[in-house]
């Protein structure tokens, strides 16, 4: 028997990738399409191969993830053959409104199955369905569906497997015109008309509107309400974030000095081995590591908002506001993801149709405060900023920490409004869009996306601060001088240093923070590690301690211009090597990579010029 | 009378009559979405501050549009 392809196609909201996890359980595997970094999922299905795609409300499609779908199904894809069977996916919720892609896939006249998902929800609220109608109709076996309920994909299972074996063979489309027929609008008219006779006529008893949705949005979507509560919201996000992920870094850092101390005991202390492990490696492992918890918290909030259907409501509340900088709603979810990590936010652009919009989302997604940012206005904070209360129990730390995330906000709200003006220019992306009813979050579905991203980072972010940890030791280790011990004064990294070290005077740079910019250009977070090795401080990153020193060691070295300067310099400099990846990626094209680097560094330059030539 | 010129709570049914916008693609999107003459319309909220934004529900569906789209989806209110 031949192993066949069978293809699962529905609206976002139709609850098709639990369908998808419920059909093939822990048999599938994750790749890319070629050329673009939309997920492809295949699973295994009675030795058949299954294959979740992206979703869409039609076939005449708009984003780069409706595309893959379309061509997934007409058999355009590079690598994957046309679907034997196709799985259309619709929400028996609101059959009024879902069956239209079904009404579309049926004008193709391919073998399918309509699963009529949610069906357990679609029953509780009233719902009475004769299916012999639809399936009439639709000329095609129609199944209800439930990922939730026991035994729920049980019939979807069987009908597959009467349906696969049949060889009904794949007749040549021709999908140039069944492409233009879905753009009539004759067409349009007609399948919704056709959707509502059959509804009329299988529908026993009606479906109870989703009294809860419309209860919760009257406070959600409250003009005033609304926005206060979606404010108090994200406060205390970060709030609960940080709170949460604080304990959690600690044990990891933990575990990394406890490591080292092990290494200690293995390669003796003095040796460039040693040195490579604990300094190199470790270091780099580490300072992966280190940011997981609030990466992972931060999306796991997000996922569960997305899930539970507050974030379509966010970008709605927003819409308004972004589109007088010229964005549409939309850039909330990409510019919120890029403050746990910019490689993935940027990623989350891709849901806007407008490619100058999409474009202005990527570039300035960079100027939000990423996790990795953190450790360094950490240690810039607490070398010169005293550590008294102002508001109560508001401390001045804290209320300067809160102004650098406002002014990354801002920045890029400034940024987008300048791009968006001169060389991105248009009208932003419409906002229509669906704001489907509130669910309860799954938390599978909610663990899954969060494993991606997480992998998203490990693989795409990970990497490059490993190897480029190991670079900067290199640098800053070599070369030795004769008796073996490092001379970092003629090292590699500080001869680097040196020379670009007039370009950054006026900006209050001395060589040695010179040479711990560096490597800031490939990872920020090394920046700390790189700042404690020019300026020689004694001990491990890790122990106890070790901050304060480093603290104290910058604070008498360098005056307040030259440190409020730093931090202007943080907040605007090219962010990792990643990011320019992903956008070289996303964008394909050189141009606007290299533009953010040109643009980044020009702000960061000025800005912290500006601001030592005012304190100093 | 356009959807952008509804009320909330307002009486008795709202159907859409016509849709006055040039760009094709829009159109198609609008009616794909179930924006087409005859069908019922409700309002369900409008943006916060200024009214900017609506949120409408059409075939079952709760769907946000923007003022430039809502200004020319012209509606008749039949009691």
């Amino acid at each position: 028997m031949k192993n066949k392809l069978i293809a699962l196609v529905g609206s976002p909201n139709s609850g098709k990738t639990s369908l998808f996890n419920a059909l093939t359980g822990s048999h599938q595997k994750v790749g890319n399409y070629p050329g673009v970094t939309v997920e492809k999922k295949i699973g295994e299905f009675e030795g058949h191969d299954i294959v979740d795609l992206p979703g869409l409300y039609s076939f005449d499609t708009r984003t780069l993830d409706e595309r893959i779908s379309k061509r997934v199904v007409l058999g355009k894809s590079k690598n994957l053959p046309a679907p034997d069977l196709l799985v259309v996916v619709v929400d028996a919720t609101n059959l009024k409104r879902s069956l239209y892609l079904a009404r579309e896939l049926k004008e193709l006249g391919r073998p399918m199955i309509i699963a009529l998902n949610l069906f357990d929800l679609a029953l509780k609220r009233g719902l009475e369905l004769d299916l012999s109608y639809l399936a009439d109709f639709f000329n095609c076996p129609v199944v209800p569906t439930s990922s939730v309920a026991k035994g729920g994909v049980d019939g979807l299972k069987k009908s597959i497997s009467r349906e696969i074996e049949k060889d009904a063979g794949i007749s040549e489309i021709d999908d140039k015109s069944w492409l233009k027929n879905l753009r009539d609008l004759g067409f349009i008219q007609k399948a919704f008309g056709d959707i509502d006779r059959i509804l009329a006529k299988s529908t026993k008893k009606n479906i109870s509107p989703d009294s809860f949705t419309e209860r919760l949005d009257r406070v959600v979507l409250h003009p005033l309400w609304g926005s206060v509560l979606m404010l108090t919201t994200l406060v205390l996000m970060f709030e609960l974030v940080f709170e949460w992920a604080g304990p959690l870094t600690e044990m990891i850092e933990d575990s990394f000095s406890w490591l080292a101390v092990q290494v200690n005991g293995i390669i003796p202390e003095e040796s460039l081995w040693n040195s490579f492990v604990n300094d190199g490696i470790l270091a780099g492992i580490g300072g992966v590591l280190v940011f997981l918890p609030q990466i992972i918290l931060l999306f796991f909030v997000i996922m569960v908002f997305e899930d539970f259907g507050y974030l379509g409501r966010m970008a709605f509340l927003l819409d308004h506001f972004f589109r007088r900088l010229g964005l549409p709603g939309k850039s909330v979810v990409p510019l919120l993801s890029s403050h746990a990590c910019a490689v993935p936010g940027m990623m989350a652009a891709r849901t806007i149709e407008n490619e100058n919009d999409r474009l202005a989302t990527m570039l300035v997604a960079p100027l939000t405060t990423c996790s990795a940012r953190i450790p360094v206005y950490t240690l810039l904070i607490a070398a010169f900023i005293p550590a008294q209360k102002v508001f109560g129990p508001i401390g001045l730390q804290a209320l300067v920490m809160l102004s650098l995330y406002m002014l990354g906000i801002i920045s890029s709200f400034i940024m987008a409004f300048i791009l968006k003006k001169t060389i991105l220019t248009g009208t932003p992306s419409r906002l229509l869009m669906e704001l489907p009813g509130y669910k309860t979050p799954r938390l599978s579905y909610v663990l899954r996306g969060l494993w991606i991203r997480t992998k998203l980072f490990l693989q795409k972010v990970g990497k490059v601060i490993v190897v480029l940890t190991i670079i900067v030791w290199a640098l800053i280790s070599f070369p030795r001088q004769e008796n073996g011990v490092p001379d970092l004064e003629n090292s590699y990294a500080a001869r680097v240093g040196k020379t670009l070290s007039p370009i950054f005077k006026p900006l209050g740079f001395d060589w040695k923070l010179t040479t711990a910019l560096i490597p800031s250009f490939g990872a920020r977070e090394i920046v700390v590690a790189s700042l404690a090795t020019v300026l020689a401080v004694e001990g491990e990153e890790d122990d106890e301690g070790f901050e304060t020193k480093l603290a104290t060691r910058v604070k008498t070295e360098y005056s307040l211009a030259t440190i409020l300067s730093l931090i202007i310099w943080f907040v605007f400099a090219p962010q990792c090597l990643s990011t320019f990846a992903i956008l070289k990626k996303e964008s394909d094209s050189w141009g606007w990579t290299v533009f953010m680097g040109l643009y980044t560094t020009g702000l960061a330059y000025f800005g912290s010029l500006i601001v030592y030539q005012i304190f100093s | 009378m356009t959807l952008f010129d509804l009320s909330k709570g307002q009486m008795g049914k709202i159907l859409i009559k016509s849709i006055d916008i040039l760009e094709e693609n829009l159109v198609l999107r609008l009616s794909q979405m179930g924006f087409i003459p005859g069908e019922v319309v409700e309002l369900c909220t409008t943006s916060p501050l200024v009214k900017g934004s609506i949120l409408v529900s059409v075939r079952g569906a709760r769907i946000a549009l923007a003022k430039s789209e809502a200004l020319h989806i012209h509606v008749e209110l039949i009691s």
